[in-house]
């Protein structure tokens, strides 16, 4: 479970880091920035907060 | 703006009367966590957009910060960490040797009667991300009343929520601050990103060109603003953190430090909050302005939804909630080390309930800079008793730790300091136009001398009782 919660936190990182990138690059949509980054909020949770609660560190400092 | 808080660190509260011992003490990692996580806070939303309301100029803010920043982490490495590590005691516990205990209770008041602001502050901030969703009026620059009855009630119900969380006590939330740091570190940078692409820089290339001519143009401050010049940066971003360095709040934190130049740590809170997050917390501000000229409404909440939707919005509820729950918190103790035996839930929610008082006038947060530089000001010269009592006294051949050595309640030297170099501060604010961000500095070298002369003074009218143990 560890891995898993690390795996989602570790892409919910990764999707808040590159979408404004990604948008400042012209990949994509600067309106699907917002969405990105609810996705990237929502996986970074989902894998901190039960890590967190269940005694593990996985993302927080 | 750091806010006072510690959020990060548990272990505060131990060791309150006695030194760290050697198998407490922290590596440096946790130095540089904490600085990083404390000072991306709700503040952070509000005060890079109150530059921009400044008329400050491109060059002026990015390397005013630059300097400012760097001189805040020199004060914390080179004043502050050292004599922590000399003496492993907390603020409190140092002042009351110095100062006695009386003298440390008029501390804890002012002391606690800021933080109550500095959370309000954070109130107000948590309330544009929270009113939004409610089409909530929300406040300009130049409101200091409330602006509409929704915006009176979400600040009741906000300042109600973070008061009964802290009165619980706060160690979920300090998890919760752990775990949200370094996602909100992200969202603060992607605001600016995005609030860049929307101003229409589209390559590093174009970046400094359009800083000077659509976002930091250095012309006339808004209404009710205070035009900033380099200067102005360079003292604001030393000093809004005057009580923790120089004022030698972080004593506390230090003391767990296993060499004093972990003090360089503070680095990381300086250049991720009061750096990248103010900068773009103020592209925000810039990219609003250049969608509607006419809206200069300083709206944390509004600003962080358009560029990023509703991670924004929850980056500005967490950010101003994470950092208000410990700042009420420890008003409530500053509070109750005044009256020990109230209940500490009790003064926690009176804490709470000043703090929401102040958020419902959006002057607190509209006049953030002037309260911050006047945050720094009313604490900073007791840093300067504690660095002339710790450095030079002996070498005058006076003794340190006076009140503790002479059972003294309240030692008049470290009083008079205070007082007197807070009343050269009002003379020069108000008879020689000295401005508030300028007034910590000599404030500090002024307590710092009259505590020396004082002391001297003082001494000699009164022997200590008992000798040796100095520093």
């Amino acid at each position: 479970m560890k891995k898993l919660f690390l795996s989602l936190s570790v892409a919910g990182l990764i999707l808040t880091f590159l979408a404004p990138l990604l948008a400042f690059g012209g990949v994509i949509d600067p309106d699907v920035v917002k969405d990105i980054m609810t996705a990237g909020m929502i996986l970074w949770f989902a894998g901190t907060v039960p890590a967190v609660r269940t005694g593990g560190t996985a993302g927080a400092k | 703006m750091a806010n006072t808080t510690r959020a990060a660190t548990a272990t505060v509260d131990e060791f309150e009367r006695e030194t760290v011992p050697q198998n407490r003490l922290k590596g440096l990692r946790s130095f540089v966590g904490m600085y990083a996580g404390e000072h991306v806070a709700g503040t952070e939303f509000m005060i890079g957009p109150l530059f921009l309301a400044a008329g400050v100029s491109a060059f002026d803010l990015l390397v005013g910060l630059l300097v400012g920043n760097m001189l805040a982490v020199l004060s914390w490495a080179f004043i502050c960490a050292p004599i922590a590590t000399g003496v492993r005691l907390t603020l409190y516990y140092k002042l009351e040797k110095i100062c006695g205990p009386r003298l440390v209770i008029l501390y804890n008041l002012a002391n606690g009667f800021l933080f109550c602001f500095l959370a309000g502050a954070m109130v107000s901030v948590s309330a544009t991300a929270v009113g939004l969703p409610l089409n909530m009026p929300m406040p300009s620059l130049t409101d200091w009343l409330p602006t509409s009855l929704v915006w009176v009630l979400v600040v009741i119900a906000i300042g109600a929520v973070f008061s009964y969380v802290a009165a619980r006590g706060y160690d979920a939330m300090v998890r919760v601050a752990n775990t949200s740091a370094p996602w909100m570190v992200l969202v603060f940078a992607a605001c600016g990103i995005v609030a860049l692409q929307q101003l229409g820089v589209t390559s590093l290339s174009d970046f400094w060109s359009v800083a000077k001519e659509r976002i930091w143009t250095g012309g006339d401050p808004m209404p009710g603003q205070t035009k900033f010049t380099l200067w102005h940066v360079i003292f604001f971003s030393w000093f809004c953190n005057a009580a923790m360095h120089m004022g030698m709040a972080d004593l506390s934190i230090f003391r767990y430090a296993k060499k004093w130049q972990y003090g360089f740590a503070s680095a990381a809170g300086m250049f991720i909050g009061h750096y990248l997050a103010w900068i773009a917390a103020s592209l925000l501000f810039a990219a609003q302005l250049a969608r509607n000229p006419a809206d200069t409404s300083v709206a944390p909440g509004p600003l962080a939804y358009n560029a990023v939707g509703i991670a924004g919005l929850v980056c500005v509820i967490l950010a101003g909630w994470t950092t208000a729950n410990p700042t009420i918190y420890r008003a409530g103790l500053a509070f109750q080390a005044i009256v020990p035996s109230a209940s500490r839930i009790r003064v926690t929610w009176i804490a709470g309930a000043i703090a929401t008082f102040g958020a419902i006038f959006p002057a607190l947060a509209m006049k953030l800079l002037d309260f911050v530089g006047f945050y720094g000001t009313i604490l900073m010269p007791m840093g300067a008793v504690v660095v002339v009592d710790y450095y030079l006294l002996k070498r005058f051949g006076l003794t340190s730790d006076f009140a503790e050595h002479s059972s003294m309640s309240f030692n008049m030297a470290a009083g008079g300091a205070w007082i007197i170099a807070l009343a050269t501060c009002a003379l020069l604010n108000t008879l020689a136009g000295v401005q508030i961000y300028f007034l910590a500095l000599p404030g500090w070298l002024t307590a710092g001398l009259l505590y020396l002369v004082l002391s001297a003074y003082v001494q000699r009218n009164r022997t200590p009782l008992k000798t040796g143990v100095v520093r």
